[in-house]
């Protein structure tokens, strides 16, 4: 990673422990990548030269593909900062990226780099097939089920489809479900997917 | 407002009808707050008598369907009987748009939801400047951004006259927070409030008239029982303290009298809310351990010992080293005062002997005495109340003249388990059963055994503990002989069971490394015992459940003399009549009454009911409570907490400063109209001009407080169905809203990819907003570890950055931050356009789903969550599901080559799979 030579001894500096960097003559400050660079700004810093961010961005111009202004909030009521910067940042197509630590910081910067040429799989639809664990997921969608009632469920019906089945009343005689849970449960299983169409 | 509505209360408290006061009819505006169980819904029920008439619009808002569902049932017999025009009308999400307007224009009384009311004053639907009044229901979960508050406004910026009434039977919501009244009354546009507590002069002179004597009967707690409440309460405060420790944060009156309601986890989360996303796992599971605990004492005096132990069972496979869910242990199931309980738990139900002389005299059904591990002495001990109640049964028997049999008893339960327990019971009492539940308790202790050995499939490596992960075989040594060890009795009472099956036991030099190790060794235990038996017969999945004892037959045929009815308040069965308990008195009219759970509601409502008996004969009330017990306590608290919360609404009340315009109905000066037309900040509730720019939103975001504060800023909110994206600021500009929770999820679920993939291939500028809670931390959840991981949230919006350069990112830290965001977007920029945001994306559908009219259907969101969970469900399929499929009951009743033909092969395979397999395949 390429970082601007007039960052020396900026602490986020210090927090970039996965990658290596090097100073280097570039516009931005940080160039994560061929067509990716990063902006960094200090809430702190911003507030005492409210103009500098405006020269870095003119100065940036066009270059790059994803522009990134990471703000490191280190103000209280940083609001209006946040606010101003991204109507600053919409207009020149830059994204904004906020952390709350220096570690955090620095831990985008690393992210940025490391991932320059991930695909973006981890974020697609995954096909996860480990039973429980979908099974969990499944039933827990329902409100104030935990994964103990999973296991009581579970264990008891033995397949979804018996739970699926299973009638309010008989619901309420494994332990750990009151009226309440019984009911949401059974209805959830048989409420339509579609609501009555309202248009 | 205040006399004829206090003439209505007192006649309601009079049963008197209201017909005296209909004359009267009032147009003030007023929050009334009762105690509870004083007739609330009366004197609601009196009021939608009063306005349901054509000549009027009247709208009844935040109540349940199952509330208006028994309002309007009850309307219908109130009205019919003097030819009544018309009756509650109900609008929700089944009826159509097309009618909804003409169902406005005829007027009456309507029960709308509120999101479906939004929509239809911002589009205009109905005529808000003919709504006669609003009444609104609970009004206590009124907040400033809530839908309600939001239609409100809306009302009174068209309408000056209407009026708005709000009712509330939770005093002690509204001592929560600062001025918390004052807030509510302002967004209620409300100016006057009434209190009616119990102790209110007229209410109980009314009250006194014909009073109720109450048999108040103490039932000792078996000794095992008050040791376990003893030691669950020990447990209770021990998590507590962690929770304090873990946080730092939480500012609570840490007294256990607070921690037994249900409140008080509301106030913890309140607290823990803003920093919710900072704080650890294990804090975050040391906080629903309360819950946990507070459930198990509530357990412990109304489950029998077989349910009571079997839950706490799961509890312990839940924090298994083995169990299928990889986390943390709950930090309580360590605590000596847990291992008191859990020992004792199991000596209710059974313990373990050698003694042949006590094997031999223990009378158990055959069926059990099969089931039975070697050397298992069943206890069974029976729940005290069980007894007392045939007592009294007895008693009344007794009593009874012989001739005039016709005398009825309702017993009052607070859950559908309960009531079924006795039923059980009693009917076996009934049959001449001296010990009635012998046989009961036999037969639960049956299906226990049966249950545990399902259970073991579910452990994921029960049979092959040895090359368990978690635990590193380097510290375990496999000792024959561990008496000697310093363990609990419990332990030692393993260990004679195991000793049959030759179990490895696994001892570790730590008091908590015993502990964690107990758990195993539970589990690991019980399945060698039980493991032997199973070879030799093999059961199916699924036949047995705890309860399923063939009783049913007696318990339908309803005992004319015996009545077991649940309370309203926390019943939430679906019956065919849901009835208020003040109606169920009315239509039962027993002779003796029966409260085997203290019910705070339920006495009020029996003293309204013998008020209004005048001279007939009072019934027999007679009233079971655990003494020394958590119920009793909190029954008693919680009048205190009534009488203490409506004290001090009374003392905020008197200083309270109430501004003259706080009803939104005084119009301003023409002058102050000039000023505020120069004047950018304008307050809201007043502008009665249309605003100039506007926002398109999806509909389903209605259920979210932005577009109300996008109204704040007066700029038009346009709901749709929109495909791509939840909010249209701009031709170009197209906003997916995602808060903190549901980021996390579709990040999960790949959703938020796919909605960011066609907001690109639709708009010009993609916009993800992060929006935070208002009451909660502007944080993303720290990065505390060393390397970069995929599963942090911010590895995670690098990835969509990365894929998705030109996607802008806004970060909001409350919806208020978001709106003034979009304001700042929308500036100097094009309006968007309605038809051509809804348009956009239909292609996208058509290609994959084939047949258009699709397009506009809304789905139900839980059910198509959970379809989405199952395996072989992907986005590209679930829409086919939905639309073929009714509901998750009947897909799983689908063979595969009926799903073969929605979803293919594979899918078909995985979907049957995933609802017709046993954890027993899974374990193969």
């Amino acid at each position: 990673m390429a970082v601007i030579i007039k960052f020396k001894g900026n602490p986020v500096l210090l927090n970039i422990r996965n990658i290596a960097w090097e100073y280097s003559d570039i516009i931005p400050d940080f160039q994560v990548g061929e067509t990716s660079c990063v902006l960094y700004l200090s809430l702190k810093y911003h507030r005492l030269h409210p103009e500098y961010i405006f020269r870095r961005i003119e100065e940036l111009g066009n270059r790059y593909l994803l522009r990134i202004l990471l703000i490191f909030v280190d103000v209280p009521d940083n609001q209006s900062y946040i606010r101003e910067l991204t109507k600053l940042t919409m207009d020149n197509n830059i994204t904004v990226i906020v952390s709350w630590s220096i570690e955090e910081s620095g831990r985008y910067l690393e992210t940025f780099k490391s991932y320059e040429n991930k695909p973006p799989d981890l974020i697609k639809e995954k096909v996860d097939n480990d039973y429980y664990s979908k099974l969990t997921d499944f039933l827990t969608q329902v409100k104030s089920i935990n994964k103990t009632d999973v296991l009581t469920l579970i264990s008891n019906y033995g397949t979804v489809r018996q739970i699926v089945e299973a009638s309010p009343t008989s619901l309420v005689s494994c332990s750990g479900f009151g009226d309440q849970k019984a009911n949401r449960l059974a209805s959830t299983f048989r409420e339509p997917f579609i609501a009555k169409k309202k248009t | 407002m205040t006399n004829p509505d206090n003439a209505t209360k007192l006649s309601n408290e009079n049963k008197l009808k209201i017909k005296n006061n209909k004359k009267k009819q009032v147009d003030g505006d007023g929050l009334v707050i009762m105690s509870k169980g004083l007739g609330l819904r009366k004197v609601l029920l009196a009021f939608l008598n009063i306005y349901s008439h054509n000549k009027n619009l009247v709208i009844l808002l935040n109540t349940s369907q199952q509330e208006i569902e028994s309002l309007k049932a009850e309307l219908a017999i109130v009205q019919k009987s003097r030819n009544g025009q018309s009756f509650l009308k109900v609008i929700n999400n089944e009826t159509p748009s097309s009618e909804r307007h003409s169902i406005y224009i005829n007027g009456g009384m309507l029960a709308i939801t509120s999101r479906i009311l939004v929509v239809d004053m911002l589009t205009k639907v109905i005529p808000t400047h003919l709504i006669t009044g609003f009444l609104i229901n609970h009004a206590h979960t009124i907040t400033e951004t809530s839908m309600e508050a939001f239609i409100l406004r809306l009302f009174r910026q068209e309408n000056k006259v209407g009026f708005i009434k709000a009712f509330s039977d939770s005093p002690e919501s509204f001592i929560y927070g600062i001025w918390k009244l004052e807030k509510i009354m302002r967004t209620l546009f409300i100016r006057s409030v009434y209190f009616w507590p119990r102790f209110h002069l007229a209410i109980s002179k009314e009250l006194e008239k014909n009073r109720i004597r109450v048999i108040e009967i103490r039932v000792p707690l078996s000794p095992n029982m008050k040791t376990i409440q003893t030691s669950l309460i020990e447990c209770l405060e021990s998590t507590l303290l962690d929770v304090k420790k873990l946080t730092n944060y939480v500012d609570i009156d840490f007294n256990i009298e607070n921690a037994l309601f249900r409140s008080f986890d509301k106030i913890i989360r309140i607290q823990l809310d803003p920093i919710w996303y900072n704080i650890s796992n294990r804090a975050k599971k040391v906080v629903n351990d309360l819950k946990t605990i507070r459930s198990l004492i509530d357990y412990l005096l109304s489950y029998d010992c077989v349910a009571f132990y079997s839950l706490l069972e799961t509890i312990l496979a839940e924090n298994a080293p083995t169990s299928i869910f990889q986390q943390e242990n709950s930090p309580w199931l360590l605590l000596d005062a847990a291992n008191t309980v859990f020992s004792l738990a199991k000596n209710r139900v059974y313990i373990n002997t050698t003694d042949p002389k006590e094997l031999e005299n223990c009378k158990v059904t055959a069926e059990l005495k099969h089931l039975m591990p070697k050397n298992t002495l069943p206890i069974l001990e029976e729940l005290p109340k069980w007894k007392i109640l045939k007592s009294i049964i007895c008693e009344i028997f007794d009593e009874i003249d012989p001739i005039k049999k016709n005398k009825k008893i309702l017993i009052m339960v607070n859950s559908r388990r309960t009531s079924i327990q006795l039923k059980m019971i009693l009917s076996l009492f009934k049959k001449n059963e001296i010990n009635g539940s012998y046989f009961l308790m036999n037969k639960l202790l049956e299906n226990f055994f049966k249950w545990k050995k399902k259970m073991l499939y579910i452990n994921k490596n029960s049979n092959t503990s040895n090359n368990n992960e978690k635990l590193n075989n380097s510290y375990f040594n496999t000792q024959k002989n561990t008496n000697n060890q310093k363990l609990g009795g419990r332990y030692s009472t393993l260990n004679n069971t195991s000793s049959s099956g030759g179990g490895r036991r696994r001892v570790r030099k730590s008091k908590i490394a015993t502990n964690i190790n107990f758990i195993q060794t539970h589990i690991s235990n019980n399945a060698e015992e039980l493991k032997m038996k199973l070879e030799e017969e093999e059961q199916e999945f699924g036949e047995y459940l705890p309860f399923d004892i063939k009783l049913e037959d007696e318990m339908e045929n309803e005992d004319e003399n015996i009545i077991i009815r649940e309370y309203s308040n926390t019943r939430f069965f679906k019956q065919n009549t849901i009835e208020e308990d003040y109606k169920l008195l009315e239509d039962i009219n027993p002779d003796y009454v029966i409260i085997y759970d203290p019910n705070l509601n339920f006495i009020r409502n029996l003293e309204i009911y013998c008020a209004s008996l005048k001279k007939k004969k009072i019934p027999k009330v007679f009233m079971l409570i655990y003494d020394n017990s958590i119920e009793e306590q909190r029954y008693l608290s919680q009048i205190r907490r009534e009488k203490y919360a409506f004290e001090r609404l009374i003392r905020e009340k008197s200083v309270m400063a109430i501004p003259i315009d706080q009803d939104g109905r005084i119009k301003l000066q023409p002058e102050d109209d000039f000023w505020r037309e120069i004047n950018s900040r304008i307050a809201g509730g007043q502008l009665e001009k249309g605003y100039k720019k506007q926002v398109i939103v999806d509909v389903r975001e209605f259920r979210c407080s932005l577009p109300l504060l996008i109204h704040t800023k007066e700029i038009n909110v346009k709901p749709c169905t929109l495909i791509v994206g939840d909010y249209i600021l701009t031709p170009i500009h197209c906003v997916e809203r995602k808060s903190i929770n549901d980021l996390i999820q579709s990040f999960k679920s790949g959703r938020l990819y796919n909605q960011v993939e066609s907001m690109t291939a639709y708009y010009k500028q993609p916009i993800l907003l992060i929006e935070f809670n208002q009451d909660k931390s502007f944080l993303l959840q720290s990065v505390n570890k060393t390397d970069i991981s995929n599963e942090d949230i911010q590895s995670k919006i690098v990835l969509l950055l990365l894929a998705f350069p030109n996607l802008k990112i806004l970060w909001a830290s409350s919806p208020y931050a978001s709106s003034e965001m979009f304001e700042d977007i929308k500036k100097d920029q094009k309006e968007p356009d309605e038809e051509e945001s809804i348009s956009k994306g239909s292609e996208l559908l058509d290609k994959n789903e084939k047949i258009h009219h699709y397009s506009a259907q809304q789905y139900n969101l839980t059910p198509q969550e959970m379809l989405l969970s199952i395996p072989g469900v992907y986005h590209k399929n679930y829409k086919i599901i939905m639309n073929n499929v009714e509901n998750l009951y009947e897909l799983s009743q689908m063979t595969i080559p009926q799903l073969e033909k929605l979803v293919g092969t594979e899918s078909a395979r995985l979907i049957y799979n995933f609802f017709n397999s046993t954890p027993k395949d899974k374990m193969n």
